[in-house]
């Protein structure tokens, strides 16, 4: 495999960095410090910055600098951020989670089949703090992990038609919160009454790539109480 | 305040403006208008701001009654329109009164028609721009596509005293194999050799899965010998290859990221002619260098006069 990172164009205004070729915790602290000082780069220059897991997709505005040039700055970034000296850690965002079989329809059968009770899968999924990797899929939507190994599973064979809003679910090392309803293939354990998405706030999502996130369980009183629905 | 007020949107009918930016690592489509050549004619005739918001028309069978005294153009494909049932020129300016009815039939050829006001349409700005993306319920008025009784803003203007219209060498022509050029990139070096052929070598067919997320193409089957890569930013025009093999072109309302292995990216100035196929047209695709794409691309822009 070649080395990385690797700065690959892909169309006439966008380049992909590829930092790593595998899942990797340091990623998200990694790239958001990359983001942090393109944006402190002339105005209007870059379009559209997309981050995922172990890349970084940079779209420009091929109106104002040229390819050449948008790849001589990004090798300058890159080259001066090195992975060990991100000490920062993005902040902690707590999503109050209601565990139960009423609003998590997998909660019992996912118990079962890794073999612990309902109460110690939520401690497993709970107790962690996860990291945001990746946004996308759906507004609000953010790709978190890294699960503990024993709640490493499988998507669902068949994927829901309808997964409801607010959902908590888990698919293979990943965890994330349904903002809206749609069709979806996760196994559920719970449902969160937070608002992830606010088209009135920039951003409008409560984390960004690199942030922390920690699951806090609360009863069905507190969910009805901040709004969640059953 | 008065404006445009649907009667039918017909298939589908949004208010595009040139999309939504930076806010992709939000995890946000773009939108924006499918056929960038057609949007951008429709202001240049209306001496409009390159990014004025405008209606995009899906096939056609809409109908909009003006409540202003102003100057529309329509670019794209002819839908037949009339106003008060009277013909009137696709690529061409309209002066309209108060109670003129403006309809559209359906296209013979070509897809998505463009029509614009006099000034623009003044829709508020979610993330600083009208563009409707559906499927994120962001843009456009609530953000949905057009329904019968919206009323659109606009202003009055003083109609333009004489028709503008764009002149024949800038219209396309339809094409019965429409060829899309490539830049090679993503995953391209991890197909085999035979299946890059492969996809050069084939004429696609437009697929009834075709939509502002995306277009599927129909023809042979390309096969990715490589491992699942790792989910990440999709630039737009990104050829994916899906387990099934049959390519799928992601276009203005597709998602952010994604995890299909890509075979590069259509040329931006020929997305537009894509924006125009229908289900049944033939598609042949060929490589092309990035930087020829990119000299065309600037050339394109700075035909418009565009800064951004």
């Amino acid at each position: 495999m070649s080395e990385f990172p690797q700065i690959n164009q892909v169309n006439e205004n966008s380049f992909i960095i590829y930092f790593t070729d595998d899942f990797d915790i340091q990623m998200p602290a990694y790239i958001a410090s990359v983001i942090h000082q393109i944006d402190t780069w002339p105005v209007n220059m870059i379009t559209d910055l997309t981050p995922s897991y172990t890349s970084l997709l940079v779209t420009f505005n091929v109106l104002l600098i040229s390819s050449d040039k948008i790849r001589q700055k990004l090798s300058k970034v890159i080259h001066n951020t090195a992975c060990k000296d991100i000490k920062s850690r993005g902040k902690l965002v707590e999503i109050p989670v209601y565990y139960s079989p009423e609003s998590g329809l997998d909660l019992i059968d996912t118990a079962e089949l890794i073999g612990v009770t309902v109460d110690e899968l939520v401690a497993l999924h709970s107790e962690p703090e996860y990291l945001v990797f990746a946004l996308g899929f759906m507004p609000g939507f953010a790709f978190m992990g890294i699960l503990n190994n024993k709640l490493i599973l499988p998507r669902l064979s068949t994927p829901r038609t309808r997964v409801p809003a607010g959902s908590v679910a888990i698919a293979e090392k990943q965890t994330a919160v349904y903002p809206e309803p749609t069709p979806g293939g996760w196994r559920l354990l719970g449902k969160s009454p937070a608002k992830l998405f606010d088209q009135a706030k920039n951003p409008p999502q409560p984390y960004r790539i690199g942030d922390r996130v920690k699951f806090r369980p609360i009863s069905k009183q507190q969910y009805l109480r901040l709004g969640g629905q059953l | 305040m008065n404006g445009v007020k649907v009667i039918k949107p017909g298939v589908m009918a949004t208010l595009q403006d040139w999309g939504r930016y930076g806010q992709r690592e939000n995890g946000l489509s773009s939108g924006g208008p499918m056929d960038e050549h057609a949007f951008l004619w429709v202001n240049r005739l209306l001496e409009n701001p390159p990014n004025s918001c405008m209606i995009e028309i899906t096939i056609g069978l809409a109908a909009f009654e003006s409540q202003v005294n102003t100057t529309i153009a329509v670019c794209g494909a002819d839908m037949g329109l009339t106003i008060n049932n009277k013909p009137a020129a696709c690529w061409s300016t309209h002066a309209v009164k108060v109670g003129d009815k403006i309809q559209f039939s359906s296209a013979r050829q070509g897809l998505r028609s463009y029509m614009g006001i006099a000034g623009g349409f003044q829709v508020k700005p979610v993330f600083a721009s009208s563009a409707t993306v559906v499927r994120e319920h962001l843009g456009g008025l609530n953000g949905e596509a057009l329904q019968h009784n919206d009323v659109i803003n606009a202003e009055s203007t003083k109609p333009l005293s004489f028709q503008r219209r764009v002149p024949f060498q800038f219209i396309p022509a339809h094409q019965k194999t429409t060829t899309l050029r490539f830049i090679p990139g993503y995953q391209s070096d991890l197909f085999e050799a035979s299946q890059r052929d492969l996809f050069v070598n084939t004429i696609y067919t437009v697929s009834k899965r075709l939509d502002r997320m995306g277009c599927q193409v129909q023809g042979e089957k390309i096969h990715f010998q490589g491992a699942g890569i790792i989910s990440e930013g999709i630039a737009l025009g990104s050829i994916q290859i899906p387990p099934d093999g049959q390519p799928i072109i992601l276009l203005k309302d597709s998602g952010s990221i994604g995890g299909y292995p890509k075979l590069g990216c259509i040329a931006r100035i020929d997305l537009n002619k894509l924006a125009q196929c229908r289900p049944g047209d033939q598609i042949k695709f060929r490589a092309i260098d990035q930087a020829i794409a990119c000299d065309e691309l600037i050339e394109f822009y700075d035909f418009f006069k565009l800064s951004f």
